[in-house]
Order: structure tokens, then sequence, then C-alpha cells
């Protein structure tokens, strides 16, 4: 056995491990609260519905690298698959869980979510780049940007019809409406 | 689904820790509920309903779909 394989081994179990242990001393800490209840099952059913979303995604673009000749290991593909599903499950059911325990509604500035966008899918696309030593997947970063101005022109459409007087940040700097010209 | 959760937790002076408590709920959840967002099961209604002596129907108001 290589050094590399027992590396492999130590993380695939050990981080198994770790996290069972985690989830167990979540969960009874949760139950002392009484936290282990519907509302609770509900956060994380629908967190684990938009992580499988998310999984699908991956996996047709993984199919799409592929098509486009692009070769990746099993261990690679299967690991990438991994990390989306299990951290897109904690990352949504942390979001939908701070949203729904707070008596206001937390809502994200088109800025940030444009932001968020890019800082995320570029960072995702240069793992998969530098892994597969290939710097043209990086060409797909442009779909999210796309996505990002279209984030941006329906928040300036909703603060025109929405908030008449209000302006606010978007990517391309600070957006009056146009009442607020008027005025 | 609308609800009277809070108004008729204030008329009897309790908390939302308290009536989590009676009814075996965390108190983020009766805080997603006053707030409306997030809807109860049959079960956990008729219990919240229980607490104040009230019908389900009577804490919970339900509107059609396009009713103001």
């Amino acid at each position: 056995m290589t050094l590399d394989e027992i590396g492999g081994m130590i993380g695939l179990y050990g981080g198994l491990i770790c996290g069972l242990i985690g989830w167990w001393f979540g969960r009874k800490l949760a139950k002392k609260n009484r936290g282990l209840d519907e509302f609770y099952q509900h956060i994380w059913k629908t967190a684990r519905s938009y992580s499988w979303y998310l999984t699908i995604f991956v996996l047709y673009l993984l199919f799409s690298l592929n098509i486009f000749g692009v070769e990746m290991s099993v261990p690679m593909v299967l690991a990438m698959l991994m990390f989306i599903h299990i951290g897109s499950w904690g990352v949504i059911g942390a979001i939908i869980t701070i949203n729904l325990s707070r008596p206001e509604p937390f809502q994200m500035s088109p800025m940030m979510i444009g932001i968020t966008i890019i800082v995320v899918s570029t960072s995702i696309l240069t793992i998969i780049a530098i892994l597969i030593k290939n710097i043209w997947i990086l060409f797909i970063a442009v779909l999210p940007v796309f996505c990002n101005r279209k984030v941006q022109r329906n928040a300036i459409k909703n603060a025109e019809v929405c908030h008449p007087f209000n302006s606010f940040s978007t990517m391309r700097g600070t957006v009056y409406s146009s009442r607020h010209e008027k005025r | 689904m609308k609800n009277r959760l809070r108004e008729l937790r204030k008329a009897m002076n309790m908390t939302q820790e308290e009536l989590s408590k009676k009814v075996g709920v965390s108190r983020q959840s009766i805080i997603a509920i006053e707030s409306g967002k997030y809807n109860p099961s049959l079960e956990l209604a008729y219990h919240i309903s229980k607490v104040f002596d009230l019908k389900i129907e009577e804490v919970f108001i339900f509107e059609e779909e396009g009713e103001q």
C-alpha cells in the first residue's frame, strides 16, 4: 500500500467518522432544546431536495465536459459529486434555518447575490481547471456572469416598480429610480 | 395561512419559549409559525390550539388562493 493510498483511506474513513460524531453530538444537543421537531425535518428535507437539483446540474456539467474531451478519473468525479451534494445540503440547510428562524426575512442585496454567483462559480471552475489541467474550462464562467446580469436587471426593474423613491447598489454602480431622478 | 398565535400568546402573557415547551417544539418553530413562514402540521396546530383552549380554525385562518 502506497503513502497516497494510506492518506486516502485516512481522509475517507476519518472524514466519515468525524462527520458521524459531529452529526450525533449535534442531534443530541438539538434534542435537549426540542430541536428535532417537524420544523427541523421540514428544513433538512427541503435542503436535501435542493442539493439533489445541484447534484444533477453538476452531473450534467461533468457529462458535458466528458463530451468535450476532458478526461477525469473516477475518484476525482466522485469526490466532486460528494463535495457538491453534501456541501450544498449543509449550506442550504443552514441558510433556510437562518432565514426561517428570523422574525424578519433575511434579504441579500442584488450586489451580494452577483458577487456570490461570480466568486462561487469561478472558484469551482478554477479548481476543476487546475485538477484536469485544462484552462479552457474557465470559459464556462461566462454563463454565471450572464445569470448575474439577469439578476441585476431584475433588481433594477423591481426597484422602479416596488421602491420608486429608493436607490441601491448593483455591480454597475448605484441605481436611482426614474421617479427619484425627477425629484 | 394566517394565524393569531402572537396575539393569543401575548393575551395569555406567555413567552415563545413557554409555548414551545408546552407543545414540545423548538422556539425557532414558534418564531417561524408566528411570522407565517411555516405552516404547522395538523397535529402541531391541534396542540397549539389546545394550549389556548380554542378550536384550530380560531387560531389558524385559512385563506383561499387570491383572497386578500
